[in-house]
């Protein structure tokens, strides 16, 4: 009797405490950085990158590495931390931290089995951020353009091909992961390889052509400019707006050129939304809920799933954030001279290819969220078989419960600070000392922000580039 | 619970624990870590096209026709690839495979040169007139070496093969003739750990 009554208590102790010290622990893993997107540290550096003070953006960010970010958000912290130093001008800082990130997204290709298991009893937050694929073209195309700035354009061409490789590289990675998908254990509903929406930026090929037309290399330069043209035919989601026209810029001068790259707006955010799984008899049904309603938005065939269960789970969406500026002008020594023009929206770029792994991150989701609450209540109806229920019962049963929604936290992570658009704009002028102020005009026309370089030295036959920002 | 005090104190150590090894290696040991160029693909294609270009005929031509060594320079190496190379690491392995093969006769390149001009000029007028080098006595050179690396990569998951391809040419500085022409390849294949899901 003595025995039997031990055997009780510690089956007892094994199937209450175990799951509470679990449910403990995943509640205080909740609160740090391994299973949630952090924010607060850009509370202070947008306000800063706001007012265009970029050197206090760098201050604040490297204050928060210790406290907002660990190693597996290492490629984010690089990212704006490289980003934030172009913009101040920081060129070669730009490129160490530009080049930490792009090593670290290419050690992360792959990723590794404990984390790949850490994700499935957590959410893609426990994972190392291995960078958005606009991301890992952006950095090179600006790393291009930091080595241009200090007219060491062999370097800058090696970041451009960098960048032109990468996107001829991501239809196969595509194509690749929805095949691996549809063969794998997960693959519930099959996923169809989409086509690639962004496969040559006009941007890189802009900052090509100024360089080759700088060296004297017009074919090179006329390669560039058909490419330029190509992205307005093959890529219409991402060139959804007028192609500049660059007309006269392969014309072969006398005079001096002075090339204006002026970058605008916010990067993407992405945002949770909760959605609701209930199950049936080999299926499951998705809906999303808005306070009263339930709309049903998928529902899935789940061979042997049994009917009766009910979970949340959150999924992550982006969000463009746009720009305030409606209008960019060039005043060289107090007269407008020309107008920037849009060659490229990077927030654009940005959604599309996001877009293309969305429905892989909601089919994993969904099996992660199933197979976590299936397993949850699985343990409880054992609980309970062994308790009788009772009060133990509808406590752990409770905390587990919550703690599972809990740990389905989206993995809202993605780099801050890429601009949202960018606009070129080119004068033909003689050779000589100007002053050039960049003036960002609002979309109802009032002045809201000028960017004024100062004295500046045009030369002929020399790339005279220069760069203007207003991230707002 | 003793052994599971062990068993966490071995983790926490195991945790803390950093240990560095460094070992020395002969400087012409292969080792290839990332696949990238590196300075074992400099070496090899520097003796590889300085093998070549020095038992071509356009060598013997010369040498019946002028009764001496040519005079060689080595002029730019264009970094085409889509990797951040050391061209003038590649530079330095080519003219020293150059000199030491004894064939030809080797003049300072541009930044040298300049260096040299300098050291020349300031002679005139701070050293003695019997130590003082002559100005305009160069050594004009016969040919000029160029070259260019490229590079072709290819990636699906975890493989991914680099193909480089080094091209040079060495032309007449009086005709602009090309006399010789050698391309060198090197193909690797990179493995990484992969899993997928």
């Amino acid at each position: 009797m003595r025995n039997c009554e031990y055997s009780f208590h510690r089956r007892l102790r094994r199937n209450i405490f175990v799951p509470l010290i679990i449910s403990l622990l995943a509640v205080f893993a909740r609160g740090c950085t391994s299973v949630q997107t952090q924010k607060a540290q850009f509370v202070d550096v947008d306000k800063q990158v706001s007012s265009q003070n970029f050197s206090a953006a760098i201050n604040s960010l490297e204050k928060s590495k210790t406290i907002n970010y660990s190693k597996k958000d290492r490629v984010l912290y690089y990212l704006d931390l490289g980003m934030l130093c172009h913009y101040k001008g920081a060129y070669v800082g730009s490129n160490q931290a530009l080049t930490f990130a792009e090593n670290a997204i290419d050690e992360l290709y792959t990723k590794s089995i404990s984390k790949g298991a850490a994700s499935l009893l957590l959410n893609d937050n426990a994972l190392d951020y291995s960078g958005e694929d606009y991301e890992n073209i952006y950095l090179n195309i600006f790393k291009a353009l930091n080595y241009a700035n200090v007219k060491q354009f062999d370097e800058a061409f090696v970041e451009i091909r960098r960048a032109d490789n990468k996107l001829s590289q991501l239809e196969d990675k595509y194509r690749k992961i929805a095949d691996n998908f549809n063969q794998s254990d997960d693959a519930k509903k099959k996923l169809q390889a989409q086509k690639m929406p962004f496969t040559n930026s006009a941007l890189a090929r802009y900052i090509s052509l100024l360089m080759y037309r700088s060296e004297g290399k017009y074919d090179d330069a006329q390669i560039d400019a058909r490419k330029i043209d190509d992205a307005w035919v093959a890529e219409p989601s991402i060139y959804d707006f007028p192609q500049p026209k660059l007309e006269g810029c392969l014309e072969r001068s006398t005079k001096a050129r002075l090339d204006i790259i002026s970058f605008v707006g916010k990067s993407p955010e992405l945002f949770a939304r909760v959605l609701t799984i209930h199950t049936f008899q080999d299926a499951v049904a998705i809906y999303q809920s808005d306070g009263k309603n339930e709309k049903q938005l998928d529902i899935i065939s789940w061979k042997d799933m049994k009917d009766g269960y009910h979970f949340k789970f959150s999924l992550p969406y982006i969000e463009k954030k746009g720009t305030i500026v409606g209008r960019i002008a060039v005043d060289l020594n107090g007269s407008e001279v020309a107008s920037l023009q849009l060659i490229e929206c990077i927030e654009n770029a940005a959604y599309e290819t996001y877009k293309l792994h969305e429905g892989i991150t909601y089919l994993k989701t969904i099996a992660r969220t199933i197979v976590k609450g299936i397993a949850n209540e699985k343990a409880n109806e054992e609980l309970d078989k062994e308790t009788g229920g009772g009060m133990w019962g509808k406590l752990t049963r409770a905390v587990t419960g919550a703690v599972v929604d809990a740990s389905e936290n989206a993995d809202l992570r993605l780099s801050r600070y890429f601009p949202a658009n960018a606009l070129v704009g080119e004068c033909v002028i003689n050779p000589g000392t100007y002053h050039l102020v960049v003036r960002y005009y609002s979309v109802d026309g009032r002045l809201i922000h000028s960017d004024d370089k100062g004295l500046i030295l045009v030369a002929a036959n020399s790339l005279n580039l220069y760069e203007s920002f207003f991230l707002n | 619970m003793k052994y599971l005090c062990f068993i966490v104190a071995s983790f926490l150590l195991i945790g803390c624990s950093s240990s560095r090894q460094v070992s020395r290696v002969s400087t012409d040991t292969d080792i290839d870590l990332s696949g990238k160029w590196n300075d074992t693909d400099s070496r090899l294609v520097a003796q590889q096209m300085v093998s070549s270009l020095t038992t071509k005929p356009w060598l013997e031509d010369f040498v019946s026709r002028n009764s001496k060594k040519p005079t060689v320079i080595v002029g730019t190496v264009r970094n085409l690839s889509s990797e951040h190379i050391q061209t003038d690491a590649f530079i330095d392995d080519i003219e020293r495979e150059l000199v030491n093969s004894g064939k030809v006769t080797f003049v300072a390149g541009k930044k040298e040169r300049q260096e040299v001009r300098e050291e020349r000029l300031n002679q005139q007028s701070n050293a003695t007139e019997e130590t003082a080098k002559k100005l305009a006595a160069e050594t004009g050179a016969d040919y000029m070496l160029q070259g260019s690396i490229k590079d072709i990569v290819d990636r699906v998951e975890g493989k991914e093969v680099k193909f480089y391809q080094v091209d040079m040419v060495l032309i007449d500085l009086q005709s602009n003739e090309k006399v010789w022409m050698d391309t060198k390849k090197i193909k690797k294949v990179i493995e990484r750990s992969s899993t997928s899901w």
